[in-house]
């Protein structure tokens, strides 16, 4: 256990660190434009020092005090459960937007956004198929229903727009 | 229908699945690819609005969007999205990101040039696609009931032997912008001024005296409900238009000019653009849309309603009076060093 | 009595039948709202603004401004009550409220496993919440928003101070993580644009974060897909088979006994929560933390609190419902939103063509009492509506794990995205989801950053108005009477605990073992 709390308190302490960094301007003697106000900076330099010193103490109780011998997972299982859940999850919501990005005037792709619908049925059809060991026909009727009722209550019912796909700016697909 | 939906999903599972298995990144040009082509929208609109459901500008953004529904005037839905946070910068950003596509359109206010000259930001006011102009929302200058200030030269008096404080809506946005001008042109004590979040709470940060507030510039519509009635607490001193009001309850409210704060050319505007790179056929197609909610009865009803100074704007006319509103918040950011 | 005979009126209009069915409509469509993630009550009546007009245009045979009302009134209503159900099953805060929600009601759900009993709390609790608040509105509604008025930096800052002042000691099993957790919500509060200077800060140049860390997408991650890797790690049974959902409706009839225990929590919270609701822009979400605050800090048993206690339910939840009914004070009686919702409402009488304020009390008094009227039926349609519901909601923790745990997910996306249509809100939800399941593992409370997260931007806000108000003397803190007592109320309220933990920490010095080691 102690490693990983060192490691998480070290953690806490530097996001500290850069924060404070970023905030430094506090100490600018014209910060803020209203006489009276002590400027944008202040408060969040001051929440990051509290935070520093409250990680740092924590790191060090944690070095000077017996600690429990087990680890922070029960066993092997138990990490690759956690995974099994986190980097599906992770794919999801990378696919929703796909990963692209612009330099200049080019736009460069190399996964196109699938938007929600597409990205949420084969989310839901896989997790069926994988984890759930279920038949094609439950996976296929998971894989349809669910985005279908999503779509009906949200884009048709309510009007709410969620993240179209690629197809959709082409004018291919209505979602 | 259900069936239809069914097979395209899974069409497009596939076609998803053969996409992703590309793996090298492509270049691809930038734009919507059939927009050129056509110049009506061929699915549901985007109205980005760039302050939280029932501010300001979403009152003007809905209700033009019901006059577009209601009327027919879109072949598609036209939906108004809320963008809100820094001042319209995320909102702004968010049009900015799809250049060239007519299915994005925005709301526009003053924060449109204040934001963009104090933020960093990686575009101009002018790089956007102007549509229309609707109206002008004229200020008023507002005192408490209670304040001793009959006229606008009592403040004027008063603001010059200390520093009086004031509120508006947000920093380094239209209303400071006013009370910035005030201050520079009738050489007074500076401001204290005090953010608030919106319209509704700088007039109550006013009728309250919260936080010592004695004066702002409110809309006539943000100041009407704390103006009419038996226990009015709020009352304007004059008006910064070139004339008085000739209709409703601010009939013959004496503008600033006359009571000698010589600005009478400060509205704010109501505005809609798009983002940046529209063709000509797509803007006439808005132009041509707003034209109409322009000229509808419901809309004229709205005019009197909140006060508003009809201004119908398109074209070269309307560049011109961006091109003019973007100097005048250009030289205060400047002469207040909003700019860092 | 002349109010009697105008709430006699008033009721006399909201109960004709088509502003009844229109009630009805719309409370069934807040409620589905108020469930359904990302769609608050905010954007429920924004979205049916459009419809509105139609009604108030007489689309309906007989319909008019009052049916408009009464119909936007409606779904705020049925958001308010539905708004907890995602909380308390799935750990997703369906409305910013119900964050509060996360830290008793989803325990007593799903570790005590009494999905029902948590469900039904929570519903007897607004209700009564609610009802207290309407008859404080129906009698006193011009004074005290006159009263609400008065609030200004110095005021509302204290105020903010007696809400943290309330939550002190919020996971005192490690009062340095908690410290760290505390300031991590604050500094996360402040990421973006500084609305007092309109200057950006650590948001290291990226325009999408301009618009800050919301706290929405915060709490759905760390709570909702947090909990759902936790359960994950135990094996998968954490969710689902092992609660049997009893239909029927025992869970009601235990939370009414439970109500009963708590009868004076429930009603002193929720005047607190009326009179917090009417402070303009500040609203449910504050006093809901303030009434758990409040019901926390005033139990025997404190150290269930976290872990499945009623009236962590039962206090939050009637300072929520009546903050809800109290933000329509102000924008009914002076025509300033006291609340999101209220101000979409207000934006509604607009376009209608009706000015708020006094003048309506005067002009169109069927419409004022005509609401007054419906928030009574409104409150009461809903209350069995939900009741008759608790059975069928439980059972939706009976559905096999591979499927719920997804459609947990799914739904999580949807909630933080629709927020504010941000895909960049998405990916901030499930980055806190993986750091809130490992702050969870490695023993940091979550509660107090959540509350630093929600209340940090307005206290701020205040603070440094009240500096500039004050031309930065700290003395303009006790300038005004009011603040002066709030203050003071609030000094008290921190030194409090200080002296009592610093008192036990000497007596117990001597018995404490040594470290955090178990």
């Amino acid at each position: 256990m102690r490693p990983y709390q060192v490691a998480t308190a070290a953690a806490i302490a530097l996001i500290a660190a850069v924060a404070m960094f970023d905030s430094l301007a506090a100490f600018n003697p014209s910060a803020g434009t209203a006489p009276g106000d002590v400027g944008a900076r202040w408060y969040p330099f001051w929440a990051a020092a509290i935070m520093g010193s409250a990680a740092l103490i924590v790191a060090y109780r944690v070095l000077t005090t017996p600690q429990a011998v087990e680890g922070v997972f029960a066993g092997r299982t138990s990490i690759f459960s956690v995974l099994k859940l986190a980097i599906p999850m992770l794919v999801y919501a990378t696919l929703i937007g796909g990963i692209r990005w612009r330099d200049g005037d080019i736009n460069y792709t190399v996964i196109p956004p699938l938007g929600f619908y597409i990205a949420t049925a084969l989310y839901m059809g896989g997790f069926a198929w994988w984890i759930g060991r279920y038949k094609i026909w439950w996976v296929v009727l998971i894989l349809v229903a669910f985005p279908l009722v999503i779509f009906a209550a949200f884009e048709l019912g309510f009007r709410v727009s969620l993240p179209k796909s690629f197809l959709y700016d082409e004018g291919i697909l209505p979602f | 229908m259900a069936r239809r939906a069914t097979v395209a999903l899974l069409a497009t599972a596939l076609i998803t699945l053969t996409a992703c298995a590309s793996p090298a990144a492509s270049p691809s040009p930038t734009g919507g690819g059939t927009a050129a082509a056509s110049v009506q929208p061929t699915h549901p609109v985007e109205f980005v609005i760039s302050t939280a459901p029932g501010g300001g500008s979403d009152v003007y953004a809905r209700i033009w969007q019901g006059i577009i529904e209601t009327q027919k005037l879109s072949p598609q839905p036209v939906q108004p999205l809320n963008k809100e946070g820094a001042s319209g910068a995320v909102a702004f950003t968010y049009i900015y990101d799809h250049k060239g596509d007519m299915h994005y359109i925005f709301v526009t206010l003053n924060s449109f040039f204040t934001t963009i000259i104090t933020q960093k930001l990686p575009y101009k006011a002018t790089d956007f696609t102007p549509i229309a102009n609707l109206a002008l929302d004229p200020f008023f200058l507002w005192v408490n009931d209670d304040s001793p200030w009959k006229t606008a030269q009592d403040f004027v008096t008063a603001a010059k032997e200390s520093s009086v404080t004031v509120a508006g809506t947000g920093a380094k946005q239209e209303d400071e912008a006013l009370f910035r001008r005030i201050e520079d042109t009738m050489k007074l004590k500076p401001f204290t001024y005090i953010s608030q979040t919106s319209g509704a709470t700088v007039a109550a940060a006013l009728a309250g005296h919260q936080g010592g507030v004695v004066a702002t510039v409110n809309n006539p519509s943000e100041g009407l409900p704390l103006y009419s009635g038996s226990q009015k607490k709020l009352r304007p001193l004059c008006a910064f238009t070139p004339s008085s009001p000739t209709k409703g309850v601010y009939t013959g409210l004496a503008t600033c000019a006359s009571q000698g704060i010589p600005i009478d050319d400060y509205y704010i505007m109501r505005a809609v653009m798009g983002p940046p790179g529209l063709s000509p056929q797509q803007q006439a197609f808005w132009v041509d849309v707003f034209k109409k909610v322009n000229d509808s009865a419901e809309w004229k009803a709205k005019i009197d309603e909140f006060f508003l100074s009809p201004d119908f704007k398109s074209g070269l006319e309307f560049r011109q009076f961006l091109s003019k509103y973007q100097q005048l918040h250009q030289d205060i950011a400047t002469k207040f060093k909003w700019v860092q | 009595m002349e109010i009697f005979g105008q709430l006699a009126g008033g009721f006399a209009t909201a109960l004709q039948p088509i502003n009844m069915a229109m009630l009805f409509v719309a409370i069934v469509l807040g409620l589905v709202i108020g469930v359904l993630p990302g769609l608050g009550g905010t954007s429920g009546v924004a979205i049916l603004l459009p419809i509105s007009l139609f009604i108030k245009n007489g689309a309906l045979p007989g319909s008019n401004e009052v049916t408009a009302i009464i119909f936007l009134a409606g779904i705020y209503w049925g958001a308010l009550f539905g708004g907890v159900i995602t909380s308390i099953l799935f750990n997703i805060p369906g409305e910013p409220w119900a964050v509060v929600l996360l830290f008793d009601g989803f325990p007593l759900a799903k570790r005590l496993r009494r999905p029902g009993l948590a469900l039904a709390s929570s519903f007897v609790s607004s209700f009564v919440g609610a009802l207290v608040a309407t008859v404080l509105f129906t009698f006193f509604a011009l004074p005290v928003a006159e009263r609400a008025l008065q609030f200004g930096p110095a005021e509302l800052f204290a105020v903010f101070v007696l809400s943290f002042a309330t939550l002190i000691g919020l996971g005192a099993e490690a009062p340095m993580k908690s410290v760290a957790m505390l300031a991590l919500g604050l500094l996360l509060a402040a990421v973006g644009f500084d609305t007092i200077t309109g200057e950006q800060r650590l948001n290291f140049g990226q325009v999408p974060l301009l618009s800050g860390i919301g706290f929405v997408p915060v709490t759905i991650g760390l709570f909702g897909i947090g909990e759902i890797l936790a359960s994950a790690e135990e094996q998968g049974i954490g969710y689902v088979e092992q609660i049997s959902a009893r239909l029927g409706l025992r869970d009601v009839r235990e939370a009414f006994v439970e109500l009963g225990k708590r009868i004076r929590l429930v009603l002193s919270n929720s005047i607190i929560g009326f009179f917090f609701g009417v402070l303009p822009g500040h609203g449910a979400t504050a006093a809901s933390f303030l009434g758990y605050g409040l019901a926390r800090q005033y139990s025997k048993n404190k150290e269930n609190f976290g872990k499945g206690e009623i009236s962590g339910i039962m206090g939050p939840q009637s300072a929520a419902d009546s903050a809800g009914v109290a933000s329509l004070v102000p924008m009914i009686t002076l025509g300033i939103p006291g609340s999101p919702t209220s101000a979409v409402m207000m934006a509604g009488l607009f376009i209608w063509g009706l000015t708020p304020g006094p003048v309506l009390f005067i002009q169109h008094q069927d419409f004022v009492w005509g609401l007054i009227a419906s928030i009574y039926l409104g409150h009461l349609m809903t209350f069995i509506l939900c009741l008759l519901a608790v059975p069928l909601l439980a059972m939706i923790m009976r559905v096999p794990y591979a499927i719920i745990t997804p459609f947990i997910i799914v739904i999580s996306i949807i909630g933080s995205y629709s927020l504010n249509n941000s895909m960049l809100d998405v990916f901030i939800t499930v980055i806190f989801g993986l750091i809130g399941y490992w702050l969870r593992k490695l023993k940091y409370p979550l509660a107090p950053l959540v509350v630093a997260l929600v209340l940090g931007d307005s206290t701020e806000r205040e603070l440094r108005k009240a500096l500039i108000a004050g031309h930065g003397s700290p003395l303009y803190f006790f300038n005004s009477p009011l603040s002066t007592l709030l203050m003071l109320g609030a000094l008290v309220l921190v030194l409090i605990p200080l002296v009592r933990t610093i008192r036990a920490r000497r007596r117990g010095a001597v018995a404490r073992p040594a470290g955090v080691a178990h």
